[in-house]
């Protein structure tokens, strides 16, 4: 029946398969000592940040901290910190988080309020940039502490532009005259931007829509999406796409990434990214090193150039078991000398203003002579812990605006009446700034 | 049925081209430097051909931690999957009892839920029972996810095979287990090796609960390590597509020695034996 | 011995048989399944401690039916697993009964057919989208050296083409499961069958209907429950290719309810969503169980 070199596999597998078994059930080893977890990305990040870790081990040697890499994605990190916290799991003590996330985690208080730990440890915030500070408090209250920041600019080649005599773009005006440049030169993309239906393209966005004098809410916190002077900038955006031929259909495919490839390559004339494409683009592998340069973003007539304000901050899990230790650690990674650091090797902007007349930094990033008030005057979202419906309908009406499933002047219509609901049924007045 | 060997011949070809090309490609521009991957007309040839991302996944990110934690995971699964499901669905095709029906249903019901849904009341519920960072806490709900299939198909399976050898083998005096052990279990071969592929595949894709059970790095298995390559807005596309290659070496290895088995047959022999 | 009877030596051997695969599902699926259950008729948005927790009814389940942006996340889920299942069943049974019958399939030509399913689905979705690039990609880099229009090569940024994108990635990589399910089905059609078939002067046609149909019809339900709900979740291919875009055109079910749990914390509304989702396919599983089911219980006709 079954011959005796079958009988002999099924056993090998079966004994094979029995191992894994007992190797896959065994539990894991117990942990002991006073020890705190640092949440934080990966790659470049985590090696730096271990570093870091190892010296704050140092002057404080009966703490010890592990760093949990987390994906950098933004959305991955977020499922994870929500797992996490609505459990309410101690594992965690210390979570770098996105701005957008600091109103939504305070309200459900999964994050222990920092204003008395600030004032007692002398810890000053008035050197924190103003939309890094904006981002970290909810209702008054102090939540989190800005660790790095990001905010849009314009990289342009500026070799071209001196070649045409042309100087930098200001202006939507000249954002138009992209083409001639484009066609002039024989490159294929003109302006570069992230278009595809996800937070980045949020961003840009409402950067058109700031830097023309709009707003989604007024300073009195009424809703203002669908105005004229938000509609004449969606459409001027949209129009970059479809009639002046300024930005390829592709763009609406594209995140940071696909952006800083192409630019990288040499195929484009203006491209639309945050800071972090500034140093890989002075690689020796670009084809643009040393050819391009950075400017505020363009603006409309009706307003100032406007960039949207992003990055991480730093925030103490509510249910940590070693608040005090967490604080220290937090203290650790917001002093000068590592914020600095953290500047010159990953590239991640500081949070202090002081350090933007750093010298130091000033020659790594030279656009910092000239761009400090960018990231002063930088734009944070609506900062309320409704901003993932918010944003979602932002998204939404954007990305089919941009990709022409609706004109400009429904997508904005529609998105403030969608918005209007959610206020309605899920919001607090008075709450968002 | 007889088809032309020239169409055999075509749809062979079709058939290696479709499915390799792609890990081919994936391979060749895992082997390019730096930023030959995005320029606009990418050369199909690696100038010059480059293991500088290969050196950097296994050098700076311990990737073979991740490869062993997959290897486990899928391995234990597929090996107690495999167990009980044999089991079960010995005891739904063999044997006479109430509640048939019912307890098929359950098995599958349980598996037509999205899994997005069971991530945290389970995470709630293995955080206390403290088996966050464990390969229990993929190995049990990838059980759960597993055994439905593998318990329909093999119980499909089973039903199948003729009785005549099993009789024989009883009215010899022997008792169920020796029965399913000697006779039923060599004749489901390729029911069994199917099945066991198919749980193999499935853990090793799996993502979501791997991204919320595994916290460590030590820890993780091989989607959510992939994914964790990125940096803040950086996609390290080389060393990606370098991790894609790693991982698809060894499966089609494990695919290519199984293949045979799935494939081979009830011969004629055994039947009329 | 009293047949079917609950005391009998054969029903106790079978539940004890059945029983280790119960217990684990049960310890695992039952609490989250429950709960799921339970917080769909619950309103629980924790990051919105003012919206107060509690017993709401069918609430959820009136917010999601009276959505438009379900109806069509539905729309499309129907439309993407109809496409996907339909073209995997074909595609594999050929598959199958290629490498089942041409005996001239070498082994690498099987595992070629095989392999595509054997990587991780993130990491699928990531090559097809390195694939289609429009800035590198080699799809676009065809389709422009065949005098596609710039405008065209640009797939995943129209709705329709992005669809045939992400249809043909999932295709590409579940076939395999189907040829794999099928040609486990094939091997236990005995050969005389065919033998007496053709000695009766049936074509092959013929046997394949009569035969081959017929008593492969176990093995295509199973394939077809298990694949169609698969389909029915999907989500890894459109959060890496599209992000439910250009707007909403590529949203499906399963990244509604991935969005509404993990991203907007509505725990209550996500769990309704997620036992719609359940009864959808639950729905076609009864249907196929309906059609197929019976016809599974007849042997080979005549």
């Amino acid at each position: 029946m079954v011959g005796g070199g079958q009988r002999l596999t099924q056993v090998l597998i079966c004994f094979l398969g029995l191992v894994l078994a007992l190797w896959g059930c065994g539990a894991a080893p117990p942990e002991t000592g006073v020890s705190l977890v640092l949440a934080g990305g990966s790659g470049p990040e985590e090696a730096f940040a271990k570093d870091q870790l190892q010296e704050f081990q140092r002057l404080h040697p009966n703490i010890r901290v592990t760093y949990q890499a987390t994906p950098s994605s933004a959305s991955e990190r977020h499922t994870l910190y929500v797992t996490w916290l609505s459990s309410h799991s101690p594992d965690i003590d210390v979570l770098n988080l996105d701005v957008i996330w600091v109103p939504e985690f305070a309200a459900a208080d999964w994050l222990l309020p920092l204003d008395a730990a600030a004032a007692e440890g002398g810890l000053s915030l008035d050197d924190f940039l103003p939309p890094g500070l904006a981002c970290s408090r909810y209702q008054g209250r102090l939540f989190s502490l800005p660790w790095f920041v990001d905010a849009g600019l314009l990289y342009y080649r500026q070799d071209l532009y001196a070649a045409g005599e042309l100087p930098p773009p200001r202006t939507f005006a000249d954002l138009l005259k992209v083409r001639e440049v484009k066609e002039k030169f024989g490159l294929p993309y003109g302006f570069l931007f992230q278009g595809q239906a996800y937070e980045g393209l949020v961003c840009v966005a409402l950067e058109f829509i700031w830097s023309n004098g709009g707003a989604i809410f007024d300073p009195d916190g009424n809703l203002v999406l669908d105005s004229s002077r938000n509609r004449q900038t969606l459409e001027t955006l949209v129009n970059l796409i479809y009639q002046e031929g300024v930005s390829p259909l592709a763009v609406t495919t594209f995140q940071e990434e696909d952006c800083r490839h192409a630019f990288e390559q040499g195929y484009a004339v203006l491209m639309r990214n945050w800071p972090y494409a500034y140093p890989l683009l002075n690689r020796t592998e670009s084809r643009v090193a040393a050819k391009f340069g950075v400017v505020p973003l363009v603006h409309g007539s009706g307003g100032k150039p406007t960039s949207c304000f992003g990055g991480g901050c730093l925030g103490i899990n509510a249910f940590s078991r070693y608040p005090e230790a967490s604080w220290k650690l937090v203290q650790f990674l917001l002093n000068r000398e590592n914020l600095k650091r953290r500047a010159q090797i990953l590239g991640m902007l500081p949070p202090l203003t002081s350090l933007y007349d750093d010298t130091d930094l000033m020659r790594q990033f030279p656009y910092l002579i000239n761009l400090k008030d960018v990231f002063i005057n930088a734009r944070p979202r609506p900062i309320t812990p409704l901003y993932s419906f918010i944003g979602e309908i932002l998204r939404v009406h954007f990305s089919r605006a941009l990709t022409r499933q609706e004109t400009p002047q429904e997508a904005l219509k529609r998105g403030q009446s969608e918005i209007a609901a959610v206020l309605a049924r899920f919001g607090r007045p008075g709450e968002v700034r | 049925m007889r088809r032309s060997p020239f169409l055999v011949y075509l749809a062979k070809v079709l058939f290696i081209v479709l499915s390799f090309f792609p890990f081919f490609w994936t391979f060749l521009s895992s082997c390019k430097p730096g930023s030959q991957l995005f320029q606009v007309n990418p050369p199909f040839w690696p100038q010059p051909f480059t293991w500088e991302n290969y050196r950097a996944i296994f050098w700076e990110r311990s990737f073979y931690l991740n490869i062993i934690n997959s290897l486990v995971v899928a391995g234990a699964t597929t090996f107690i999957c495999v167990v009980l499901g044999s089991l079960a669905a010995y005891g739904l095709a063999r044997f006479r009892f109430r509640g048939k029906i019912a307890i098929l249903s359950f098995i599958l019901v349980v598996s037509l839920f999205p899994p997005v849904a069971l991530v945290s009341p389970l995470f709630l519920l293995f955080e206390q029972a403290r088996l966050i960072n464990t390969y229990l806490a993929l190995i049990l709900p990838y059980l759960t996810f597993a055994l439905p299939l593998t318990v329909w198909l093999l119980t499909a399976f089973f039903r199948q095979i003729p009785f005549e050898l099993e009789e024989a083998a009883r009215l010899d005096g022997a008792g169920p287990m020796r029965i399913l052990w000697e006779v039923t279990l060599p004749l489901a071969a390729p029911g069994i090796f199917t099945t066991a592929i198919l749980t193999f595949i499935y853990c090793w894709n799996e993502f979501l609960f791997a991204l919320a059970f595994t916290t460590n790095d030590t820890s993780r298995t091989i989607p959510v390590a992939i994914v964790m390559f990125s940096g803040y807005h950086t996609v390290p596309w080389g060393q990606i597509l370098a991790a894609v290659t790693v991982v698809t070496v060894p499966v089609a290895v494990l695919v290519l020695v199984l293949q045979r088995r799935i494939i081979s047959g009830l011969t004629a022999g055994a039947v009329k034996g | 011995m009293k047949p079917n009877s609950l005391l009998t030596r054969e029903a106790r051997w079978g539940y004890l048989l059945l029983a280790p695969s119960l217990l684990v599902i049960a310890l695992v699926a039952l609490y989250p399944l429950g709960y799921t259950l339970w917080l769909s008729c619950q309103q629980k948005i924790i990051k919105l401690p003012w919206m107060v927790e509690g017993w709401v009814g069918l609430a959820n389940y009136r917010e999601l039916v009276v959505a438009a942006r379900f109806w069509q996340a539905l729309a499309n889920t129907v439309m993407f697993t109809g496409f996907s299942v339909a073209l995997e069943l074909v595609l594999g049974l050929v598959a199958a009964l290629a490498i089942h019958r041409a005996r001239v399939l070498t082994g690498l030509t099987r595992a070629a057919i095989l392999l595509p399913w054997a990587i991780p689905t993130v990491v699928a979705a990531v090559m097809w989208l390195f694939l289609v690039n429009p800035a590198f990609g080699l799809i676009p880099m065809v389709m422009g050296s065949l005098g596609f229009s710039e405008a065209s090569r640009v797939l995943l940024a129209h709705p329709v083409t992005a669809w045939v994108v992400i249809i043909a990635t999932d295709v590409w990589k579940n076939t395999p499961f189907m040829t794999l399910m099928l040609l486990a089905g094939l091997q236990v059609i005995p050969e005389d069958l065919y033998e007496a078939a053709a000695m009766d002067g049936a074509s092959s046609w013929q046997a394949f209907f009569s035969i081959t149909l017929p008593l492969l019809t176990p093995a295509i339900l199973v394939a077809l429950i298990f694949r169609t709900s698969q389909a029915f979740m999907i989500f890894g291919h459109i959060y890496t290719l599209t992000g439910g875009g250009p707007g909403t055109a590529t949203e499906t079910l399963a990244f509604l309810n991935y969005k509404a749990i993990l991203n907007d914390m509505r725990f209550g509304y996500g769990a309704a969503l997620s036992v719609l989702i359940f009864l959808c396919s639950l729905t076609f599983a009864l249907l196929y169980l309906y059609t197929l089911g019976l016809r599974a219980e007849e042997g080979p006709r005549p």
